[in-house]
């Protein structure tokens, strides 16, 4: 692949936040879906971290920029300027802890209070392969999703179950919102595509 | 009893779902490769490069190096001819049939031995020089053995130009061979999932010999006296059928070793590699449902269905904002009631101050939607007229009604006041306004619809390049008011953006032959552009009748009887059929509107011709039909046909020869046409 020069590898990038309480399970969906292979467990999240992949829609490489926010109360007060310039977010619940789903309630507040009218945004109930102990049902948080205007989808990152659509649904509607006010500046920083000037103009200075 | 039952029914959605990619890679070129694509980055690690190998085949790379750059030659891209060469083909088929018999299955160490090498290369040049049955030469005992057809096999594999999966596709296969290692869940079902994800981005001709090459390879490793193991028969073919061609031995060591792995997988599970994987097929039904205008019995199919949906065995609860109203929103309908009244009771109010006043405060505290730090459960006006407008459908939804509406019987017949009068030969009608408004509008929705397939099928690779087109066409005089609805061309864009190129009034008329590029050469343009041309030429109506429906023309090619899997004899018939009730004998039409409603159709069964299979071309072998479809038939480039179809319609000499100039001048002149005619003509 070395004919090839050095361009921007990928075509749009778009920035997803992921929020919702603490132990839901934020970073492990986010790291299953970067490496499908990745551990289950992980220590408290300090502050923000990242996570990035690419995916293809519609033949165009997307960079995923996904941000994940603490959910421990005492980091709430920074949690709220990590949702600048994201382009959607992604609410993680707990299927199987009651509090966790109340609090969504806040946390998309909090998103709405952040971020640009008619975000898209995608709710997650996580850990739905415990069965067992499932303590919200789904049809209610369906029909809460329903109100709030936006999907549903269970996951289980522990399984990998619907870990990718996710993302995939959250980044379909973005582009389609993006599409619909396609008359206005387009949200996605779009890179320019594959055979982009950038990459050779460096072959003028340095041959 | 019940386990035959389940068997029966998963062997027909296996089918289906063949047939609907067949479908889809008829309708819209590009999207399967798109889909398969979108799935495989979910497996893969595609960043980058590795995506910009796989997609090559899609993005024709037309991009050209600048003047002078001292890159010139690194920029040049290599070729992308991934296609084996049909003569090829035919050898490795003929070898490959030749060694699935049984006995020569058992041989053992088949594949491994060397048979004499003389006779091999002999052997060889029998192939390649004579056409006939392999078997005559090999049963003679002093010719050759299976050995030599074995290895003659592996020599014909190696010498082909590109490796028979694609050296594109290797990474891939690596990534995929590292499931397991990862420690992945369900490993080897996500690395099938991937090998039958690229198997559907191969190309066709290497489609049929991998196919046919996995399931000898499959039956050799399967039979125990050969003692021939899926590892000792993929280390032979693994470094032909994926390794690249031009590689350092060391690189080469370390390719083989993968691609070894990869195959010994792919003939291990060789009887499921060419299915459809069910995510795949799901995301490729929902889409054919938004294409899905009407079924062949005209009535309207829903789209996204629930049913389909529920059926589908994919484990996965996504559940969309459009679902049941709850209890909790039907509450809430009080408020509005009570809102309503409070709005209707100020606008009753005497004209002062106060009610402004009034007003206003209505307007910014109940119409404002969700205004910052109102509590989020609570509901305004604004988010629920919202919602209203969100459970009315999707747009695409109404469009549907609005289509059905337009057309009430199946073919539009509805009959509407005209006068037909003739004068010098030519027919000249007068059509009511409304008809006008009507038939405009039906177009509009027509060409909606064939945006929503263009649009898609941008990315794709257009089937052929259609370069320029010439159009001159003697005018009909007409005296009718049924104005050309020149307004709607401007209404769409996708409308602009085609290749319309008029045929009608505008051609001779202006005496001037317009070329314009067509970038995007593919029979919905052709389609919506018929539609203008059919408007400005202003044709009887029975024949604006038939062509408001293409869509549906071309629905009921590709679909029935069996679809894109039709055998070619069904394929004539269908074709037949429909001339036959719809142009000729049902309607009586004479003979100059016959042929263009020959020419509707000749575009909507070209289209069909990408639904075909290369090698079954279909030849038009009765002569029932009249000589413009015949002909049609015979040339696969839409332009022809069209201008054969034409050339048909006017009983002018004069028109006839400057349509026989003009077909000469495009020979000459467009030689990617010409290559595209070959190109047919040889498969």
């Amino acid at each position: 692949m070395a004919e090839y020069p050095k361009v921007p590898q990928y075509d749009a990038i778009y920035k997803v936040t992921v929020i919702g309480d603490s132990q839901v399970g934020k970073t492990t969906i986010i790291r299953k879906f970067v490496d499908q292979g990745a551990p289950d467990h992980y220590p408290p999240t300090i502050g923000v971290d990242f996570g990035l992949k690419d995916i293809v829609v519609e033949n165009e490489r997307c960079r995923v920029q996904i941000w994940d926010t603490a959910g421990q109360e005492r980091f709430r007060a920074v949690t709220s300027c990590y949702f600048r310039g994201a382009h959607g977010v992604v609410l993680v619940y707990d299927v199987t802890q009651v509090k966790t789903f109340d609090n969504i309630q806040f946390h998309l507040a909090q998103a709405q209070q952040f971020t640009a009218d008619n975000q898209p945004m995608i709710m997650v109930g996580n850990k739905s392969d415990l069965g067992e102990q499932r303590a919200v049902p789904y049809s209610l948080a369906a029909s809460y999703a329903h109100d709030m205007g936006m999907p549903l989808i269970e996951t289980s990152a522990k399984t990998l179950n619907n870990v990718d659509d996710v993302f995939y649904h959250l980044i379909n509607e973005i582009r389609k919102r993006h599409k619909e006010d396609r008359s206005g500046e387009p949200r996605g920083d779009r890179k320019s595509s594959i055979f982009a000037r950038s990459g050779s103009r460096r072959g003028w200075c340095c041959s | 009893m019940f386990s035959t039952a389940s068997m029966s029914t998963l062997h027909v959605k296996e089918s289906e779902r063949l047939h609907n990619v067949g479908v889809l890679q008829g309708l819209v070129p590009g999207k399967v490769s798109e889909l398969c694509l979108m799935h495989l980055s979910r497996l893969l690690d595609l960043d980058g490069d590795k995506f910009q190998a796989l997609a090559m085949k899609n993005k024709a790379p037309s991009r050209k190096p600048f003047l002078g750059s001292p890159f010139r030659k690194k920029y040049r891209p290599v070729s992308h001819v991934d296609g084996v060469p049909t003569e090829s083909v035919s050898h490795i088929y003929r070898l490959i049939t030749f060694l699935s018999k049984p006995q020569i299955i058992k041989e053992e160490g088949l594949f491994r031995k060397t048979g004499n090498i003389s006779r091999q290369r002999f052997l060889k040049e029998w192939l390649l020089s004579r056409c006939e049955d392999l078997s005559m030469g090999c049963c003679s005992p002093n010719h050759f053995t299976a050995h030599d057809c074995a290895n003659v096999l592996k020599t014909l594999l190696a010498e082909l130009p590109n490796p028979l999966l694609t050296e594109r596709h290797f990474e891939a296969y690596r990534q995929a061979n590292e499931f397991k290692a990862r420690g992945l869940p369900d490993a080897s079902r996500r690395q099938l999932k991937v090998v039958q994800l690229l198997m559907l981005l191969l190309p066709r001709e290497n489609v049929v010999l991998v196919e046919l090459l996995m399931s000898l390879l499959y039956q050799v490793c399967q039979e125990p006296s050969n003692k021939m193991t899926a590892t000792a028969l993929a280390t032979m073919f693994a470094p032909h059928l994926l390794c690249s061609r031009k590689l350092d031995p060391e690189e080469f060591q370390k390719e083989a070793a993968i691609a070894t792995e990869a195959v010994t997988f792919m003939i291990e599970h060789a009887p499921d590699l060419f299915k459809v994987p069910p995510e795949l097929d799901r995301d490729i039904h929902s889409y054919l449902d938004t294409l899905k205008i009407e079924s062949d019995d005209g009535q309207l199919t829903p789209l996204s269905t629930p049913k389909g949906k529920a059926e589908s065995p994919v484990h996965t609860v996504v559940a969309y904002a459009c679902q049941v109203k709850s209890e909790d929103s039907n509450a809430n309908s009080d408020t509005q009631v009570a809102l309503a009244e409070l709005y209707a009771h100020m606008q009753s109010m005497p004209e002062c101050s106060q009610k402004k006043k009034l007003l206003r405060k209505f307007n910014h505290n109940v119409l404002t939607p969700q205004s910052k730090g109102k509590h989020t459960r609570s509901k305004t006006l604004g988010s629920s007229l919202k919602k209203l407008k969100n459970l009315s459908g999707f747009s695409r939804h109404k469009h549907l009604l609005s289509i059905s509406s337009d057309e009430g019987t199946p073919w539009g017949l509805i009959p509407i006041g005209i006068e037909e009068q003739v004068t010098d030969g030519a027919t000249i009608i007068t059509c009511k306004n409304t008809l006008a408004a009507r038939s405009s509008s039906s177009m509009r929705s027509l060409i909606t619809e064939d945006d929503v397939a263009t649009s898609s099928s941008v990315a794709g690779d257009a089937p052929t390049p259609r370069g320029r087109r010439q159009k001159r066409q003697q005018q009909i005089p007409t005296s009718g008011d049924c104005t050309p609805p020149k307004q709607d061309c401007k209404e769409t864009e996708h409308q602009e953006s085609t290749p319309s190129c008029s045929i009608g009034s505008r051609g001779k008329a202006n005496s001037k032959c317009k070329l314009r590029e067509s970038p995007l050469p593919c029979s919905e343009n052709e389609i919506s552009y018929l539609q203008v041309d059919l408007h400005q030429e202003k044709l009887p109506l029975y024949v604006r009748q038939l062509a408001v429906s293409p869509v549906k023309l071309r629905n009921r090619i590709c679909r029935s009887p069996k679809g894109a899997l039709m055998k070619k004899g069904d394929w004539v018939r269908s074709f037949h059929f429909i001339v036959s009730k719809f142009c000729l004998e049902e309607l009586s039409l004479p003979v100059s509107v016959q042929s263009v409603c020959c020419r509707t159709l000749v575009l909507d069964v070209h289209r069909a011709w990408y639904c075909l299979p290369q090698h079954w071309k279909p030849h038009c072998d009765d002569g029932s039909l009249n000589t413009t479809c015949d002909i049609s038939l015979e040339i696969p480039h839409s332009r022809h046909v069209l201008l054969y179809a034409l050339s048909d319609t006017s009983h002018d000499k004069s028109v006839e020869t400057s349509f026989s100039e003009c077909a000469s001048v495009d020979t000459v002149n467009d030689t990617p046409l010409e290559k595209s005619a070959d190109l047919f003509l040889s498969t």
